[in-house]
Order: structure tokens, then C-alpha cells, then sequence
């Protein structure tokens, strides 16, 4: 990445002329230590979600039955042998565990992000760049999803597609993100929307008009490039809102399914065995922590990065 | 001006009746229905009465329109689980506690996160300032369920030694609100601490607190009544996004403490399909956060006029 900012610099400056766009963002992301910070945090769980498995001593289905069995049937406590962290109930790592949880939670955030991508932008941009009956349609009907409180919608989403095919497609993961994503998007439309009336009215956009491009093409080449700096910065504010929402419904018992593991689960059989197993509720607390306040780092520097008009906000 | 106001408001009802359709949709494409709640064995010809009884044997859109019919006269119809109430008695019980939890939470985090928020603006890039935002970071790395865990293992008596704090389940007393309370106020605390911060920042660097200090006002009457009272104005545009974190959070919140509040019933209506009072909930809430919504607009309406001539996105 810093390889790329590089080469975009010199490249601009050969030209004679300042910074561009993404260069200039990026130099000031660099210069925000609260989105360095996120960014290193972020960078590590993504690396931990995408490498886990690998690193995981034990798979996070395996029940080490000699371990407990050893333990008169009692969850191993941290610093047993070969269970860093020790083990649930049934003899699961939770240091494996845990690392699939960050698995679990980054997919689960991107893809939701995807989804709102795909429902959010044409909207938005439709209801924007149209206006008249379209965007009174469009916006009204983003009116209908915004005034459900996001987690009864999911619950509702996922009790309407519970034990159907969908629901057991990736332990429930699918089911996850997708209740998400159909919830979130209503940001990202109301965003793009407010983006491109902004915007098209420029007089870029009026000479395309005029030159005869066709309006698709206007809307794809010169108006959403222009919106991708804030679209960037909601993407990275709804990424912890989706995990802060898939461990919520995990934790409820809705979301991901076992043998899989969330960071909600995980806490939810911390608390359950609380008493006898205190340990278990440590590392999935601490690891949804770090990630949330990781990417709040993270949007906060974007936000700095992406928006200069209120650089000075932070 | 009152025409925008009067169209906003007119908006809240199509709104409405769109999401109880949704809703209607997704709750009878649930599989189940009331009567397959486990445990329980019920006659066909049982089946059949009840079915009846509840309208249920209707085709859907009969369902819906009678529904519909009904709930505009204020009748919300019969909860299925809860015999022989009606779902606006078992709604009506359910609201007050929520509506407490969640009254008591928004006051917690004002109080908190207001000054919080104003101490770290004025005192920008300090020692102070670094630990108001570090508070900040941490609320939004706190969700509700988490802090409510956490607060139940360490306050509360378990099954064993020593006696806890405070009660552990329950909403029958104020001891029974503190950690409920708090732990649903975390999120909404650091929200408004970090807008509050972010507005009083873009406040500072203005032309009229330049012009202020340079009048030689005292800066204890600029900060009061120059800075924090502009910079509040904004802190509107956040009440739903907020409300809808207080809402949302209070599912788990309580599950974890017990409480008899609406987001426990929402969550056993629809696990036991209790059609009605889902329907019923639903529009309560959208209603709620609708008109809220509505409200905010016009209130900003009134407060920046650019909003109403659709030049700029109300929030």
C-alpha cells in the first residue's frame, strides 16, 4: 500500500500538479494516529480471520475428550497443556475458537457491506440523479425500513428464513449477513442519494449532459467517483455495526450456529458457565473489543482522510 | 412551513402500513405457527376452534385487511400466547418498563456524554482530552449485551458466595435498574460524547467565537453561551439513530436481566408466533420511530430552512 502512494505521488507531482485524490487521503490518513492505530488492529484481524485456521493448534469443531476427561469432565482452565487459553465445556479450544470467531465476524461484515453496496448506491443514486416520482418512491420506501428498529428486523428476517435451506447454508453465517445487508442499506441510500443531488448539478456533469453521454455512463463515470470518498467513510462505520449486530444475534442464539463460533456465542457460553469456567468469557469479550474499537480507529481516520472539509473534528 | 410540516406528518402512515405488511409477510413466512410451540399438544379440532376463534383460517389478505381494519379503531386483537388478554393489554404492561429502561439510559448518557464530549473539544489535544475520547472509544466497544454479562457475573449474587451487590434479575425496584440501565447507556454515551466533541471543534474555529474573544468577553460566558449552545443544535439530528440503539440494545439488556419490557415480548412473541402481538410491536415501534424522525425534521426544519426546500438531506 505504502508502495502505491509512493508511485501515485511521484506520478502526480511529475505532472506539475498537487496531490491527487487518493494520494492526498492517503497522507492524511497516515497523519492520523487514530486511524493508524485502527488501521494496524484492523489489519491484524483481517490477517487472523484469512490465516486462523492455520495458526488454530486445534481445529474448532475438535473436542479434546482426554484433556477433559483428565479434569473430571471439567473445562480445562488457560495454560493446560496444548489449550493456551484452555477449553469449553466439550473439550474445545478456545484459543481456536476465538480465532474462528474473527473469521466468522470479518466475513460476516464484509459481506454485509457488499450487500448494502449492491441494495444502497443504485438506489440512492437512482432516487438522485432521477429525482420526481422515482425518488419520491425510492426514498419513501427506504422511509418503511428505516423506521423498523434494525434488530427486530433482522430477528424477524431470520425467524421468516429459519430451518430453510438458507438458514443452514455456512451454520447459519449466510442467514446472518444477508438479514443484515437487507437492514443496513438505508444509510448508504439516504448517503448516495444526498451525494448525487449534490453533485449533479456540476458543471462536469452538465457537459457530459451536454456532449450527449449517455446517463448511465454519467452517473457510473462522473457522479459516484466523486461520492466515494463519503461512501468509503459508511462502509467503514457500518462494519462494526454489522459485527456489533451478528454477535448480538449470535449471542441471542439466532445467529451463527454451532460448531461454528462467534464472539457472541463464545460470551454467551462464558456466561452460561461463568461459575465453574470463569475463563471462557475473557477472550471473545476482549477480541469483540478490540475489533469494535478498531474500527471505530479506523472509520474515524477515514472520515478525517476522506472528508478534510471537517479534518479538524478529531 | 406548516404545509412541510403537514406533509411529513401525513408520510408517517403509508410508512406504516407498508412495514406492518412486511411484517405480516415475514411473520406468516416463518414456518410454525402459534400452536406447534413445543411442549404443547393441541387437538386438531382444537387447532381448528382456535384458528377460527383468531381468524386464522383466513386467506392472508383477508387476514391482513381485518387486521387492518381493526387496528384502526385501536383494537390490536388477541395475543395468542397470552389468553384471554388482548395484545394491547399485553403490550401496555411491556411498554412502561421499557420505556423507563430506555428514558433512564438516554438521561445517563447526556449527563455523561454531553460533558465528556464539551471537556474534550475545549481541551483538544491534551492529557484530558485523550482520556474523554479513550472513554468514548471504549463505549463503542462495550455493546449493551457485553456490559450487561459483565455487570451481572460481578454485581450480582449467583447461585453461590458471596451475596452480590444489586438484585440480579428483575424490575421491581430501583437497585434492579442501576446495571440495566448502564449497560444499555454505554453505546449512546460514546455517540454523543464523539458528536458532541466533533461539533463543539467545528464551533471553536467559527468567525463569531473569534469576534467573541475578541470582545474580550469572558471565556466562561463564550463557551456557555456562544459555543455549547450552537453546537447542540446538530445533537438533534442524532435522537433517532440514538432511540434506535436504546431500542435495539434492550432486547438483550432484557433477556439478561429479566426484565418484563417490550423487547422480551417482541423476541417470545415471534419465537412462539404470536402473530398479533408481533404486528402490534412492529407498529408501535415504527410508529415511534417514525413520528421521532418526523419530528426531528420539522424541528430542523425550523432551525435551518434549507432542509425544507429539499437542498439539503435532513438527517
Amino acid at each position: 500500500m505504502s508502495h502505491a502512494h509512493t508511485l501515485d505521488v511521484t506520478a502526480a507531482d511529475t505532472r506539475g500538479r498537487g496531490r491527487g485524490y487518493w494520494a492526498d487521503a492517503v497522507l492524511r490518513l497516515r497523519h492520523s494516529p487514530s486511524g493508524m492505530v485502527g488501521l494496524v488492529v484492523v489489519a491484524l484481524l483481517a490477517l487472523l480471520g484469512i490465516f486462523g485456521p492455520f495458526l488454530a493448534p486445534w481445529d474448532y469443531r475438535a473436542q479434546d475428550l482426554q484433556g477433559i476427561m483428565g479434569n473430571n469432565a471439567q473445562a480445562l482452565p488457560p495454560l493446560s497443556p496444548g489449550h493456551l487459553f484452555g477449553t469449553d465445556p466439550l473439550g474445545r479450544d478456545l484459543f481456536s475458537r476465538t480465532l474462528d470467531g474473527a473469521q466468522v465476524s470479518m466475513t460476516v461484515a464484509l459481506i454485509a457491506q457488499v450487500v448494502v453496496l449492491f441494495i444502497g448506491v443504485p438506489i440512492g443514486a437512482i432516487a438522485g440523479w432521477r429525482g420526481g416520482r422515482t425518488e419520491t418512491a425510492l426514498m419513501r420506501f427506504t422511509d418503511v425500513i428505516y423506521a423498523f428498529p434494525d434488530l427486530f428486523f433482522v430477528i424477524l428476517i431470520t425467524s421468516a428464513i429459519v430451518y430453510t435451506p438458507l438458514f443452514r447454508l455456512m451454520n447459519g453465517l449466510f442467514m446472518v449477513f444477508l438479514a443484515i445487508g437487507l437492514v443496513s442499506w438505508v444509510t448508504m441510500a439516504r448517503l448516495v442519494r444526498a451525494q448525487v443531488l449534490s453533485i449533479k448539478h456540476r458543471e462536469y456533469v452538465e457537459a457530459a449532459r451536454a456532449l450527449g453521454v449517455p446517463d448511465r455512463q454519467i452517473v457510473l463515470r462522473h457522479v459516484l467517483p466523486n461520492a466515494i470518498g463519503p461512501i468509503i467513510v459508511a462502509v467503514s462505520v457500518g462494519i462494526p455495526a454489522a459485527i456489533l449486530a451478528e454477535s448480538t444475534l449470535s449471542f441471542l442464539g439466532l445467529g451463527v450456529q454451532t460448531p461454528r463460533a462467534s464472539w457472541g456465542s463464545l460470551i454467551e457460553v462464558g456466561i452460561r458457565n461463568a461459575q465453574n469456567a470463569p475463563w471462557l468469557i475473557v477472550p471473545p469479550m476482549v477480541a469483540l473489543a478490540i475489533a469494535l474499537a478498531g474500527f471505530t480507529l479506523l472509520g474515524d481516520g477515514l472520515r478525517d482522510a476522506f472528508d478534510p472539509k471537517t479534518s479538524r473534528r478529531r | 412551513m406548516l404545509g412541510y410540516a403537514i406533509r411529513r406528518i401525513m408520510w408517517i402512515f403509508p410508512v406504516l402500513v407498508v412495514a406492518s405488511i412486511i411484517t405480516f409477510l415475514m411473520m406468516h413466512a416463518a414456518p410454525g405457527s402459534p400452536w406447534s410451540r413445543e411442549g404443547r399438544q393441541l387437538s386438531p379440532v382444537v387447532i381448528e376452534r382456535l384458528n377460527e376463534r383468531l381468524g386464522l383460517d383466513q386467506p392472508l389478505p383477508m387476514q391482513y385487511l381485518a387486521w387492518l381494519g381493526r387496528i384502526v379503531v385501536g383494537d390490536f386483537g388477541l395475543s395468542v400466547s397470552e389468553h384471554p388478554y388482548g395484545v394491547r393489554n399485553v403490550i401496555g404492561n411491556s411498554a412502561l418498563p421499557s420505556l423507563q429502561l430506555g428514558l433512564m439510559s438516554f438521561g445517563l448518557a447526556l449527563i455523561v456524554g454531553l460533558p465528556l464530549g464539551i471537556i474534550a473539544a475545549l481541551r483538544h489535544r491534551t492529557v484530558i482530552d485523550y482520556a474523554a475520547t479513550g472513554v468514548a472509544i471504549l463505549g463503542m466497544a462495550a455493546p449493551a449485551f457485553v456490559l450487561g454479562a459483565l455487570f451481572q457475573l460481578v454485581f450480582t449474587a449467583g447461585d453461590f458466595d458471596p451475596p452480590g451487590l444489586l438484585p440480579r434479575h428483575g424490575w421491581d425496584s430501583p437497585q434492579h435498574w442501576i446495571l440495566p440501565t448502564v449497560a444499555l447507556a454505554g453505546l449512546p454515551m460514546a455517540q454523543i460524547a464523539r458528536f458532541t466533541k466533533a461539533s463543539m471543534l467545528d464551533v471553536l474555529h467559527t468567525d463569531y467565537i473569534r469576534v467573541a474573544h475578541s470582545k474580550g468577553l469572558e471565556e466562561r460566558w463564550i463557551v456557555t453561551h456562544h459555543m455549547i449552545r450552537n453546537a447542540l443544535v446538530p445533537l438533534v439530528t442524532i435522537a433517532g439513530p440514538i432511540l434506535a440503539i436504546l431500542v435495539t440494545g434492550s432486547i438483550a439488556v432484557e433477556l439478561i436481566f429479566d426484565i418484563p419490557g417490550l423487547g422480551q415480548l417482541y423476541w417470545s412473541s415471534i419465537r412462539f408466533r404470536d402473530y398479533g402481538a408481533v404486528m402490534g410491536i412492529t407498529v408501535l415501534y415504527a410508529g415511534s420511530i417514525a413520528i421521532l424522525n418526523a419530528v426531528v425534521d420539522i424541528a430542523y426544519g425550523f432551525i435551518d430552512p434549507r432542509i425544507r426546500d429539499g437542498s439539503r438531506e435532513p438527517a
